[in-house]
């Protein structure tokens, strides 16, 4: 089995009049770095919530390896969200020892060796550090395991281009070929060179999957490009 | 960081260029451990994937070889990179020409150009 | 994971419940200590008004002690499990069930112990008053102890008596859950509601609220009843039936809201 999720005709309504996702199929292989395109409101987060546990779908299913999003799927997912999930009243290294406390793929070494890099204090507490340094605790955190699927929501939007590249560097350098990572964003051209695949999404559909060298080799134009064409935006 | 690609064209296809360029012009020595896939990946910016594809391709090719202990090194078989450098250079002016007869210019008058272009060069 | 997770949970709640029980303590034995001023036979009105503000003090701290905690735990349980924080707390490879237990059970625990350090309060600060006020009486702690064994002998002793304390013990240890489970329970009915979720929990607060008291009056009625209209005037072989089948219904109660919010957490979670 090459797939690592599959989705089946998945449905959110939001308080039964905003749909968020309509009747959407799609699988993720395993082993690639896949990009989730789509447009502000194209239903990129909700997907990724749905597969995270964080929201019911009104319908159909998601499968990871196999089950449902549960407490075995997300002993194997690490999860980005676009918010910060860090407790102020904690110290960077007390969320160290609560990841390694739940997650048994948790490296501490790595994340100690991450945080050093970017000269982040260990010692510190979240609330004094900026929201920048926040959002890089984090990444590390969620880097630092060995998951077989890594869900990043939008990890480089509204970050300073050298944390961007720091960004794609760890996405890169952690990445093991056993893994997948599965990385929203609507900023396609900073990200397109590190991508296997690429899945368009739209109006809560999935609209096309393809690799990035087809849409190059076909296309003859970047997925970046090729995107502003499909969504005319 | 990253290396700079086109947009328009498969990233494979850029990065087996650039690294056939850099062995050719002796960044990577004949007989020298090159970068593992995740370290040049890293370096480029580019999917790992992608950059084992690059780097299977050259192996194919014979370019460079692995061996068990040192991971992947540059062939020492000077023809071979000779004959690559050849093949590059190939390319390069066979898009030039390309170029060339885009604007317009014949054969006669492209290399007569060209030779000036050439000869200003290393009379300067 | 549950041991885990009651660790994390405790290491994250302790300090502000234990220092709101400490500083109980202290207020306690301050305003105890305000019976030994000579306020009755003295003129000075400054000091009469100083100890009466520092009696209100206590009486405040009594109310913000029984109600603090809760809110603090309330207010914890709220932000850990459906604010941005419960994107950490939901993708834990966790059970529903660990979760919620992992976080009742301490606001039990906590719910118990304010309810009796509360008891100890009061106790303390009316030693202190009767030490101060009759100093001639110069009671012993041996001699306290022996009033305290006499009176409970004859509690007791009476028809009824054993099984009247065991009714009360029922009904509080059983209002300790469902008390907690009423505020975790609401909170999370809450989830339910598309938008104005804060107010969903508050009306669900409300509605278990007035389930509850229905059920009990219900359950008052023919306690009420016999005391009014028959001749039985043992206070105990009245109360002791209204205790357990107040207990019966907060314990179901309880129960009901603990598998609804299982539920909830289960199938029914939509993060914003």
């Amino acid at each position: 089995m090459n797939e690592l999720v599959t989705v089946t005709n998945l449905t959110k309504v939001y308080d039964k009049r905003k749909t968020a996702l309509n009747q959407m199929n799609l699988s993720i292989p395993k082993g690639k770095i896949v990009g989730l395109l789509g447009p502000n409101g194209s239903g990129k987060t909700t997907l990724i919530k749905i597969m995270n546990g964080l929201l019911r779908p009104t319908e159909g299913t998601v499968l990871i390896n196999g089950s449902a999003p549960g407490p075995e799927t997300k002993a194997r997912i690490s999860y980005l969200p676009e918010r910060t999930y860090l407790r102020n009243s904690m110290k960077v290294k007390e969320l160290i020892a609560y990841f390694a406390d739940f997650y048994e793929d948790f490296k501490t070494e790595r994340a100690k060796e991450m945080l050093e890099s970017l000269g982040i204090d260990e010692n510190a507490k979240i609330k004094t550090l900026s929201k920048g340094t926040r959002e890089k605790v984090q990444l590390i955190l969620v880097m630092s395991r060995d998951a077989d699927l890594f869900i990043l929501d939008e990890p480089i939007a509204g970050v300073d281009p050298a944390a961007r590249d720091y960004i794609i560097k760890t996405i890169i350098t952690n990445y093991n070929e056993n893994a997948t990572v599965l990385l929203s964003t609507h900023l396609i051209s900073d990200i397109e060179n590190v991508l296997d695949e690429v899945i368009f999404i739209k109006d809560g559909n999935m609209v096309m999957q393809a690799t990035v060298e087809e849409i190059r080799e076909e296309k003859g134009k970047s997925v970046d490009a090729y995107f502003r064409e499909v969504f005319a935006c | 960081m990253a290396w700079n690609l086109d947009s328009d064209r498969p990233i494979y296809a850029q990065i087996l260029e650039r690294i056939e360029i850099q062995i050719v012009s002796g960044v990577y020595k004949p007989g020298e451990k090159i970068p593992s896939v995740r370290e040049l990946a890293a370096e480029a910016g580019v999917n790992p994937n992608t950059m084992q594809r690059a780097l299977a391709e050259l192996e194919r090719h014979g370019l460079v070889s692995t061996q068990r202990t040192s991971g992947r090194v540059v062939t020492e078989d000077m023809n071979m990179i000779k004959e690559t450098r050849n093949m590059l250079a190939k390319e390069q002016i066979q898009e030039f020409i390309q170029r060339m007869r885009e604007l317009g210019f014949e054969k006669e008058e492209i290399l007569t150009l060209l030779k000036s272009e050439a000869g200003g060069e290393k009379n300067e | 994971m549950l041991k885990k997770l009651l660790k994390h949970e405790w290491v994250e709640t302790w300090k502000i419940p234990t220092f709101m029980l400490v500083a109980l303590l202290v207020i306690t034995v301050l305003a105890g200590l305000g019976f030994s001023a000579p306020i009755w036979e003295s003129e000075m009105t400054g000091l009469t008004i100083l100890m009466i503000l520092l009696w209100l003090v206590y009486y405040f701290a009594l109310i913000a002690v029984s109600i603090g905690i809760t809110i603090y735990l309330a207010y914890r349980f709220y932000k850990s499990m459906f604010t941005d924080e419960g994107y950490l707390t939901h993708t834990l490879p966790v059970t529903a069930r660990q979760l919620l237990v992992s976080k009742i059970l301490p606001m039990c625990a906590w719910s118990a112990l304010a309810s009796l350090a509360i008891i100890l309060s009061v106790f303390i600060f009316g030693a202190m008053a009767y030490m101060f006020l009759e100093p001639s009486a110069n009671v012993s702690l041996a001699e306290f102890v022996q009033e305290l064994q006499r009176a409970m002998k004859e509690v007791f002793g009476l028809e009824g008596g054993t099984n009247f304390v065991i009714s009360l013990i029922a009904l509080m240890v059983v209002g300790v859950f469902s008390g907690t489970l009423t505020v975790t329970g609401s909170i999370t009915i809450g989830q339910l509601v598309g938008k104005h979720k804060i107010l969903g929990s508050i009306g669900a607060y409300f509605a278990i609220m007035i389930v509850m008291q229905t059920l009990s009056m219900m359950v008052m009625f023919p306690s009420m009843f016999r005391m009014t209209f028959t001749a039985e005037d043992n206070v105990f072989v009245v109360m002791a039936p209204m205790y357990y089948g107040i207990s019966i219904i907060s314990l179901i109660i309880a129960v009901l809201l603990y598998i609804l919010s299982e539920f909830i957490v289960k199938r029914k979670l939509n993060l914003d």
